[in-house]
């Protein structure tokens, strides 16, 4: 029995054992956000935590960070890496090794100097210097702050609504055979039942296509010739559930496929050549690898692009045999894509682990990539939102535990530090760099503004 | 140990005065419930009450910080509370048992707490502490996490939406020891079988090299360690049946699951006292060879079926797993292990009374169960313990003048750029004037001592309600929590009996209704019945409850719907109480397409409430009639 074992459903054995092998480096004093960001971490299953430590003369109450420190111990000869150093001492290193961590997390760094050398340090390592997340609480109001280095790819974004890889608009010669075994014409009602709906949305388009539609199909279009094909067989035909589940996704017809453009814009704005072999994160390598990948195999067939089918088809109402001969042609064409892929990186020479060729090749259109930002860490000295402004301010000008004032624009904001939304940032802040470590689901990009008053939020591109 | 404290210059001096000395109930201690009472603790309640009937199983402790090796079997609420002693600050009180046992947790013993905050991990008891706040008129604050979604919400009873005047998308967990002792759906089989087994068996990694003398086990307890130990060793024991490959062998592993941890189970005669004890197989149906049944996946099959279907697909498993580098993921679409899960969730839920589901049904359940994580809770914790101080009204420069001005908040799974949102913060919304449990009836609290429940016969109990809320003569009045019908103007036959004789008692709730008014009603009212010794004797003290006339049903109306829904509340109360447990079954990777779909737990309330509320008045006396008769019936 594992510990982590629920957590592999939200990003799967590959990104549990990212998170198993990560390195994480926290930089802050002790405060109640840097406990709730070790705890969180720790809870997640990292594997190296060290803590850059800033002296900090006012001292916060609510600590148990000794006990928590003291329970880390017994870890850390096995799962767990831990130490500590002084963050003053670390920067005036030159040869400290920051690439080694998978994410840096900030948390209330109060002087300027250090962000200054920070981020000079950054820049002097150009893509080589991990995603950094920078964060900061006052009263009731606090930011996270995303800086990457290097381009960020999502394997799989988990969007809300998923797809389904159907290629009802552009079938294979196997499939448009399977779809020709059936013959609406010579066929009982029975027998039609039996057929799954993705055979009869390919029917209409094709009846769309040799009616001389070229252009975009439209739901209203579908679902008419749904009904010229399907009711000549009967009028009771329309209670039958593949009838009935066509209808309902017809507009799966509708949907241009527009993957050429999304690989396009996967690949647009990426100076690779400024990158070398020179990234910090080996996924995001080997993701960028596959998608340079696609792009060859596509010029040397002389195609517009290539995906990989994914393979998974979803349940339907059909007889089990239909099915079972549909989903075996889905799951045939998604290995020979995969092998093409496989052979096009033999070729070029270029080596990506197995599992994520997997988890590309079977998710292909989950793939996001975030560009670095303009700005760096200094983003949050030029910024035009009001809240930020005054949260920089508080940081870095201001004395600490000035008491609330009526008149302040931001109700709360120059009040003590509150635990509550300390904990809420040490959940937020420790969610994106799982994240970023797992390269499952979209991080911030790149700023994340909140306001534990009435729990707004915003998120904001600096 | 004093600590220096920086809330009082947070929220003042008479607000960090009013705090200290205030009281509040936790209910849960698992993930979320161990964030919040760090949180509460550290935002200095005065006294902290914490209820958890659970024990601590190891896969809590990546997500609930409060718990070490040492901890597992303990319970979950006295661990917690030692664990955080050293940063403690508040009187802390914990209880191992179920919110829901009236006999422990009687109503006014809820009464001595100034709010409520509800971590917990299943839909009955959620609505049980709704409930239990509605009658009390206690804030509540209501949270749960399923993978990266979360949710909060402050519930000001009479002021704010409750938990049930929505349908909502509401994540929710399965608590751990349902799973692993006590299962009472095919769910918790489900996870079981695929969560614990499966893993066990064929995903996880073999650790019998392990050198034991330098293995952390997180305490010097030697009869602990040796537990420990054994429970490792069995299951290593399990997976070296699967490495042998010795098909011949696999009725071993059927033994071990299914008879000798049932018995196990059955020895902890705690966990029996309210439940109906598991059946093990016996050694006959486990040796028994029978023909390969290949079921329909549509189908459910016997036991016998199910026992000979595990032992082949166990065989089937057992040679692929070496071939696949002695690891296999559960894919529901891999229909070798959908089968396994299949069948040992189908034998587990016959051993325990639980009806089988076919294949295809555990398919769409196994693939939709959502893990709570620990940056989840810790995010919803701190929104909750935040919104605690307005919720009290402790905020001096953000007063709470209005509680429709508060907010909830639901975070987003994935930082949605394109909403460019994180958070979603809805402000609360005024009651639904539908809702059966906030809305369609008046509610009281009814304090009695237990002398005048054995004395007090039914009649004088209905003059008393009567004349306390000036009804008129045309009465009904019904047992709510099983639609028993106690009294109306055709039956009377329970007159003359007291109220314990008609197995009215500490916890019931009754509802009283107009039967008689034409144009203008009386509103229903629902009293909970409060039995509590320490009262003197002949107490019978109803609540000081404004009882307001409204519109009949049958009078012409431009309120009509409203109406209608009126008639059909107190049915639809019982029928939203007998609710499912709550599972997470979110359609999250299914989730395909489909915009109209109905969620796999989607709430029947609607449709139950229009049917039940269209038939005329006089039939819903007919349809509670009849079990109404055949239960009293039993109990001359
Ligand atoms: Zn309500």
């Amino acid at each position: 029995m594992e510990r982590y074992d629920r957590q592999l459903r939200l990003w799967g054995a590959l990104g549990q054992d990212s998170l198993n092998r990560s390195r994480v480096c926290v930089v802050g004093p002790a405060t109640p956000l840097l406990q709730e960001v070790f705890k969180n971490l720790v809870l997640a299953g990292i594997s190296s935590l060290t803590w850059l430590k800033v002296e900090c003369a006012v001292q916060s109450g609510s600590l148990f960070l000794a006990e928590l420190k003291k329970d880390l111990e017994p870890l850390a000869s096995k799962q767990l890496e831990y130490e500590e150093n002084d963050l003053r001492k670390t920067l005036q290193q030159p040869q400290y090794d920051w690439t080694r961590f998978s994410v840096v997390i900030l948390t209330c760094i109060g002087e300027q100097t250090a962000m200054l050398d920070l981020n000079e340090i950054r820049r002097q390592r150009g893509t080589k210097f991990p995603p950094v997340l920078n964060t900061f609480v006052s009263g009731f109001y606090g930011y996270i702050y995303l800086v990457l280095s290097e381009t960020h790819f999502v394997l799989q974004a988990h969007p809300d609504s998923k797809k389904y890889d159907l290629r009802l608009q552009n079938p294979w010669p196997e499939l448009i055979n399977y779809v020709d075994t059936f013959d609406l014409s010579k066929m009982d009602i029975a027998t039609f039942s039996g057929i799954p709906y993705t055979v009869l949305l390919m029917k209409c388009i094709a009846k769309l296509e040799r009616d001389g539609n070229n252009g975009r199909i439209t739901i209203d279009q579908m679902k008419k010739v749904l009904d010229q094909i399907c009711l000549p067989l009967g009028n009771d035909v329309i209670y039958e559930p593949n009838y009935v589940e066509a209808k309902r996704y017809a507009y799966l017809a509708c949907s241009q496929n527009d993957c050429c453009k999304e690989l396009e814009d996967l690949l647009r704005n990426l100076e690779i050549s400024d990158y070398g072999n020179d990234w910090h994160d080996t996924y995001n390598y080997e993701i960028l690898t596959l998608l340079l990948t696609l792009k060859n195999i596509a010029k040397e067939n002389g195609e517009l692009s290539f995906q990989p089918l994914t393979g998974t088809l979803p349940d339907m109402e059909s007889t089990t045999e239909n099915y079972i001969r549909l989903k075996k042609l889905y799951e045939v064409k998604a290995k020979l894509d995969k092998s093409r892929v496989e052979e096009s990186l033999a070729r070029s020479k270029k080596k990506v682990s197995q599992d994520v060729l997997e988890t590309f090749c079977s998710h292909y259109g989950e793939v996001r990539k975030i560009l670095p930002p303009k700005s760096d860490l200094l983003g949050i000295f030029s910024t035009s939102n009001a809240l930020l402004d005054a949260l920089v301010m508080v940081q870095f000008w201001e004395q600490p535990a000035v008491t609330a004032e009526d008149k302040d624009e931001f109700i709360g904001l120059r009040v003590d530090d509150n635990y509550s939304v300390m904990a809420f940032f040490g959940g937020a802040v420790v969610q994106e760099a799982i994240k970023l470590i797992t390269h499952h689901y979209v991080p911030i990009d790149n700023l994340f503004l909140y306001n534990g008053i009435n729990n707004s939020s915003a998120t904001y591109k600096i | 140990m004093p600590r220096e404290t920086s809330l009082v210059t947070i929220i003042g001096e008479d607000s960090y005065k009013k705090l200290r000395s205030s009281r509040c109930l936790l209910v849960g201690a698992g993930g979320i419930g161990s964030e919040l009472l760090k949180d509460i603790i550290l935002m200095e309640f005065g006294e902290i009450h914490i209820v958890d009937l659970d024990t601590i199983d190891l896969s809590n402790l990546n997500r609930q910080f409060l718990f070490r090796q040492k901890d597992i079997k303990q319970p979950k609420s006295t661990t917690a509370v030692k664990a955080v002693q050293h940063f403690n600050n508040s009187k802390l009180v914990p209880y191992q048992g179920n919110v829901m046992d009236i006999s422990t947790f009687p109503l006014h013993w809820f009464e001595q707490f100034d709010i409520i905050f509800n971590a917990l991990d299943n839909l009955a008891a959620r609505r049980y502490v709704n409930k239990i706040s509605q009658f009390l008129s206690l804030p509540l604050i209501e949270s749960g996490t399923a993978g990266f979604d979360g949710y909060m919400q402050p519930i000001i009873p009479g002021k704010t939406e409750c938990f049930e005047c929505t349908k909502k998308e509401t994540p929710k967990t399965f608590p751990v020891c349902t799973i692993r002792s006590t299962p009472s759906q095919p769910i918790h089989c489900i996870v079981w079988a695929k969560n614990f087994l499966f893993n066990q068996l064929f995903a996880s990694e073999t650790s019998g090299n392990e050198d034991d003398n330098d293995q952390d086990w997180g305490t010097d307890d030697a009869e602990e360690i040796k537990r420990i130990k054994q429970e490792t060793n069995e299951l290593y024991e399990l997976q070296k049946i699967i490495i042998s490959r010795d098909a011949s062998r696999i009725p071993e592993i059927l033994n071990k699951l299914f008879i000798q941890d049932i018995n196990k189970l059955l020895a902890i005669e705690n966990l029996w006292k309210t439940r109906t004890k598991p059946v093990p197989l016996s050694d006959s149906q486990i040796n028994t060879p029978t023909k390969t049944a290949q079921s329909a996946s549509n189908s459910v099959g016997t036991i016998q079926e199910q026992i000979s279907n595990f032992i082949n697909i166990t065989q089937k498993l057992m040679d692929r797993y070496p071939k696949e580098q002695n690891h296999i993921e559960f894919d529901k679409d891999d229909a070798d292990t959908l089968e396994f899960v299949a069948t040992a969730a189908n034998i587990r839920s016959h051993i325990f009374n639980i009806p089988m589901k076919s294949v295809f049904d555990i398919k769409q359940i196994a693939g939709n169960i959502i893990p709570a994580i620990a940056t989840t809770n810790a995010i919803v914790a701190g929104a909750s313990s935040l919104i605690s101080l307005r919720v009290l009204n402790l905020l001096k420069y953000a007063p709470t003048t209005k509680y429709t001005d508060l907010n909830m908040a639901f975070t987003a799974k994935a930082s949605n750029l394109s909403q460019n949102r994180y958070l979603s913060n809805p402000k609360l919304a005024p009651p639904n004037k539908n809702c059966p449990v906030c809305s369609k009836v008046c509610r009281g609290v009814i304090k009695l001592s237990s002398d005048c429940l054995n004395k007090m016969k039914l009649s004088d109990f209905v003059v008393l309600i009567r004349e306390k809320y000036s009804y008129p003569q045309d009465i009904s009045l019904l047992d709510a929590s099983n639609q028993r019908l106690l009294f109306d103007y055709d039956f009377e036959d329970l007159n003359d009996r007291t109220l314990s004789e008609i197995n009215l008692g500490n916890g019931s709730i009754i509802l009283f209704s107009d039967e008689e008014g034409d144009t203008m009603i009386r509103k229903a009212i629902e009293l909970f019945l409060d039995v509590d010794d320490e009262l003197p004797c002949n107490t019978c003290s109803l609540p000081d409850v404004e009882v307001p006339l409204i519109k009949a049903n049958n009078s012409p109306s431009k309120n009509e719907e409203e109406e209608k829904n009126e008639k059909g509340a107190d049915v639809v109360a019982t029928t939203n109480s007998h609710g499912k447990d709550g599972i997470v079954i979110l359609d999250d990777d299914e989730g395909e397409i489909t915009i109209d779909a109905e969620p796999i737990n989607g709430s029947k309330k609607r449709p139950v409430d229009t049917e039940i509320s269209e038939a005329p008045s006089n039939k819903r006396t007919k349809l509670v009639n009849e079990p109404t008769n055949s239960d009293i019936v039993e109990l001359d």
